[in-house]
């Protein structure tokens, strides 16, 4: 792969041709995230376009925590981390996913206490709802399908949790879809399209994106299975569910007792089901009447 | 044969189950009331003693028993949480 044996310090130059100079910036995008300010400074204005769509930038006057810097040149996409470690990416797809995995890896390094969980976030009448699943299994079209239900955006990709209050942060980042959801849940004017995903920027929710943490009160390990006639909530046990949220924690290992109490302790404050998702709208309603039923 | 259970996973109760984090082998096992009781008992008894104690425990018959405790050794010996005393 001819990517893999570019000279590093003609990356490296490339970069801090950038850093030196802000004539060459086209510009900076700021936002916050676990109480973080991350900064990416972009090189030029396809870079400029992919991260302003991915992430929703908000003014900012304090210091910066990780600052990336991110180009284009004729073949190829590079993101500096703020070590000076230069990745290169062969797609626009690429590129947001290494860029989108260093802010990650940062993330948890700055912030170690927080547990750190892969799945989607959204907020009901005041109570967070953890979508979790393997790669492929629908959080995202779920969520985003839940959008249209009365639900509030908070993340994604990524559920910072923290331990003390057991809420869960927002990640202002957009919905990544591996393909066009299902009607009637059409895309918004505005969508990002690359390589290989769909992204909808924050700004383009359907309905109000959270900005505060919210406490954490139901888990869905999410399925899908195409032949289904009809969605399947049921509820299962704390131990399964600690069991099920420990195999999709990124940084349990940062914990004490390798993170399983940590594990634990979330379950236990919380209503714990596996869902295997059917037809969006179905599906959607079948969630909430669970949720309206668990709140009253 | 004695029993004995691996000391280098970490294993915590919740609600009468055992969790056990196998960080060698990047798994974690969820184990029932009774595979919970199994496990506890893997202290170098064998398969007939725990058969015992469980059959007195959950005050079933030791044929019951025997063949729980065998399917569930086998199980763990399967997902190599035993310690080799061979």
């Amino acid at each position: 792969m001819m990517l893999s044996a570019l000279c590093p310090s003609l990356k490296i130059s490339i970069c801090s041709l950038i850093r030196n100079d802000s004539s060459i910036l086209s510009r900076q995008i700021c936002f916050s995230f676990i109480g973080l300010t991350f900064e990416i400074d972009c090189g030029d204005t396809v870079t400029e376009s992919l991260v302003s769509k991915n992430f929703d930038a908000t003014e900012i006057g304090r210091a910066r925590n990780a600052k990336y810097i991110v180009c284009k040149t004729d073949e190829y996409f590079l993101v500096e981390s703020p070590y000076g470690n230069v990745q290169t990416a062969a797609t626009d797809a690429e590129f947001l996913y290494a860029l989108e995995k260093a802010i990650t890896l940062e993330a948890q390094r700055q912030r170690p206490t927080l547990y750190f969980i892969h799945g989607a976030v959204l907020e009901f009448e005041g109570k967070a709802i953890l979508l979790i699943g393997a790669p492929g299994a629908g959080k995202s079209t779920l969520a985003w399908a839940l959008l249209h239900h009365g639900f509030q955006y908070l993340s994604d990709e990524l559920a910072p949790i923290d331990l003390s209050t057991l809420t869960v942060y927002p990640y202002p980042h957009a919905i990544c879809l591996k393909k066009k959801p299902p009607a009637p849940y059409a895309l918004p004017e505005g969508v990002l399209y690359t390589s290989g995903t769909i992204h909808i920027p924050v700004k383009q929710m359907p309905s109000a994106t959270c900005t505060a943490p919210q406490p954490v009160r139901s888990l869905f390990f999410v399925t899908y299975d195409p032949s289904a006639m009809e969605p399947s909530i049921l509820p299962i046990g704390r131990p399964e569910g600690a069991a099920r949220l420990y195999s999709n924690t990124l940084n349990a290992l940062a914990h004490a007792g390798a993170g399983l109490g940590q594990a634990i302790s979330i379950a236990k404050a919380c209503r714990c089901f596996t869902l295997r998702s059917a037809s969006a709208p179905a599906t959607c309603l079948a969630l909430k009447d669970v949720l309206t039923r668990a709140h009253n | 044969m004695s029993l004995e259970k691996r000391r280098d996973v970490i294993c915590s109760e919740v609600d009468g189950e055992t969790l056990i984090l196998d960080a060698h082998g990047s798994k974690i096992h969820h184990l029932n009331a009774t595979a919970s009781y199994v496990w506890t008992e893997c202290d170098g008894k064998s398969s007939t003693e725990i058969a015992e104690t469980l059959a007195n425990h959950f005050n079933i018959d030791i044929n019951t028993a025997n063949n729980d405790v065998e399917r569930i050794v086998s199980q763990f010996k399967d997902l190599d949480l035993f310690v080799d005393t061979e």
